[in-house]
């Protein structure tokens, strides 16, 4: 009883400051401590399916993989955002991803590795990674300009998997292509691996982001760096999540139209480099829960 | 701690039954594959302890995309030929240049003056981190008992996932820090079977 009364009371405090948010979230940041994001709303991700050869998945599972993961974090699933990414199909050769103000979605068959201009492996990649994303953004504001996504389909067979299938074997492309379009948009892991030495990140509340692994919570997210083959919880944004994309570029704050003189800064930031809280205030997470979480975390 | 494999089969039975039921019952997998040490070593062309000199980020000769260059001097070689006081030169992509910094996810960030524990793949002078970040691992004096210790690599609760050609049982993984003697024991005995079996596999992956 007392617990429950300690958490009206915070719950109350929460809601008239708005000085903490409901649910967590992470972000990349630049190293003088300002999150990313991108200055527009509207995010166009173009994708190259036709280096993908395996026969666990059609063309039009491919796009639908993709268009299901853009649509996960935009506006019309999160009324709180303004944000809408929006994923078009190229039959053009695969170009090599790169700072070019172009975001792709291409997949690797034939190699796993970051590509030259001229086609061949600069740098290879590990086996061991599924998917990776770079996001290239200004060191100083943290606006991102650039984002690719590359698949690594040439040591994982990647699946449209049936949520009520069932155990698979394969990876789920569109519960991959959630997270890594989270990693687009400028967010980051939900839990943090002190073994590289790394320091400790904070999220959004200023909270040390929880070691991995961490509470079944932080597990459910999308941005949770881990997924079961077969898998397809990612699929779907966790309040965590969508505190992210909503916090990051709420609906109410939407950024200046292209030309205009208005400030073209998409982020309402905080002291903590934050976003504005009160859009947050519509996700429905009690502060009750959020209270528990931080102490889960 | 011990290393995972020498437990008994019972007891390691009952600690990947544990971890199913603490990670509510699925055999999960982090978007890194989770690599165990037999196939961290197999994987690696240089394993050693080193000392970080630099870490320098620059364009690609394209101006495409950044690459950050990590200059390694070598404390303590438990595989390859690199010998102590050598160099070797990690490159990796991301890092910030100039104006920008571009963020590639899973890279293990490398700090100058740090002691690391890393596994090497491909050439000395241009050589990446075995399986990202898990291949690069913080070794730190403990306070107390002054030993160095190597900080467990985490894998954010992952288990293990099958890639393609993957057989055998899943591994276990170590979830605590280990004195490093302790881990170079392992590690060269692993490096010992990997030349007595060139073709062996281990863990079941790839």
């Amino acid at each position: 009883m007392k617990r429950f009364a300690s958490g009206v009371l915070l719950a109350a405090a929460a809601t008239s400051s708005m000085a903490s948010p409901a649910s967590a979230y992470v972000r990349y940041k630049t190293t003088g401590g300002k999150g990313f994001f991108w200055a527009k709303a509207t995010l166009p991700i173009t994708e190259y399916p036709n280096d993908f050869v395996q026969p666990t998945m059609t063309s039009d599972q491919l796009i639908a993989a993709a268009t299901g993961a853009a649509a996960a974090w935009s506006s019309q699933v999160n009324p709180c955002t303004y944000l809408d990414l929006v994923v078009s199909v190229s039959a053009d050769p695969t170009p090599v991803p790169a700072n070019d103000g172009r975001n792709t979605l291409i997949f690797h068959s034939a190699n796993w590795c970051q590509l030259a201009s001229n086609g061949t492996c600069e740098i290879d990649y590990a086996p061991a990674a599924l998917a990776v994303t770079t996001d290239t953004a200004n060191r100083d504001s943290g606006q991102i300009y650039d984002s690719d996504i590359e698949i690594n389909a040439l040591d994982y067979t990647w699946a449209d998997v049936d949520p009520d299938g069932g155990p698979n074997p394969n990876m789920d492309l569109q519960n991959a292509l959630t997270h890594e379009m989270g990693h687009l948009i400028g967010l980051d892991h939900t839990c943090y691996d002190p073994s590289t030495g790394a320091p400790q990140p904070y999220d959004n509340a200023g909270q040390p982001v929880p070691v991995c692994p961490a509470s079944p919570e932080v597990q459910a997210t999308t941005m949770y760096p881990s997924a079961d083959p077969g898998d397809t919880q990612k699929r779907t944004l966790a309040p965590d999540d969508q505190a992210g994309v909503c916090g990051v570029y709420p609906v109410d704050d939407p950024p200046a139209p292209p030309g205009s003189d208005g400030c073209a800064c998409a982020v309402a930031s905080g002291p903590l480099g934050g976003p504005a809280w009160p859009a947050l205030a519509v996700l429905g997470a009690g502060a009750i829960l959020a209270r528990t979480r931080r102490q889960r975390r | 701690m011990c290393p995972p494999r020498r437990l008994p089969a019972a007891l390691a039975l009952t600690g990947v039954l544990a971890s199913f039921l603490a990670f509510g019952g699925a055999a999960s997998a982090s978007l890194i594959l989770a690599l165990d040490m037999p196939t961290l070593v197999s994987r690696a062309d240089n394993i050693a302890v080193v000392d970080v000199v630099s870490v320098k980020a620059d364009w690609n000769p394209s101006h495409q995309r950044i690459l950050t260059t990590v200059d390694l001097v070598v404390v303590d070689s438990w595989k390859g030929t690199a010998a102590p006081a050598t160099h070797l030169q990690v490159v990796q992509p991301g890092g910030t240049a100039g104006d920008l910094t571009m963020t590639v996810d899973g890279m293990p960030p490398f700090v100058a003056g740090e002691r690391a524990l890393v596994f090497l793949r491909g050439r000395s002078d241009r050589a990446s981190v075995v399986g990202m970040a898990q291949g690069k691992r913080i070794v730190r004096r403990e306070p107390t008992s002054r030993r160095w210790m190597v900080r467990a690599p985490d894998r954010a609760g992952a288990d293990f996932v099958r890639s393609k050609t993957a057989v055998g049982p899943p591994p276990v993984f170590e979830t605590g820090d280990r004195p490093l003697a302790e881990v170079r024991a392992e590690v060269r005995a692993e490096v010992r079977a990997e030349v007595r079996a060139p073709s062996a596999t281990s863990g079941g992956v790839r």
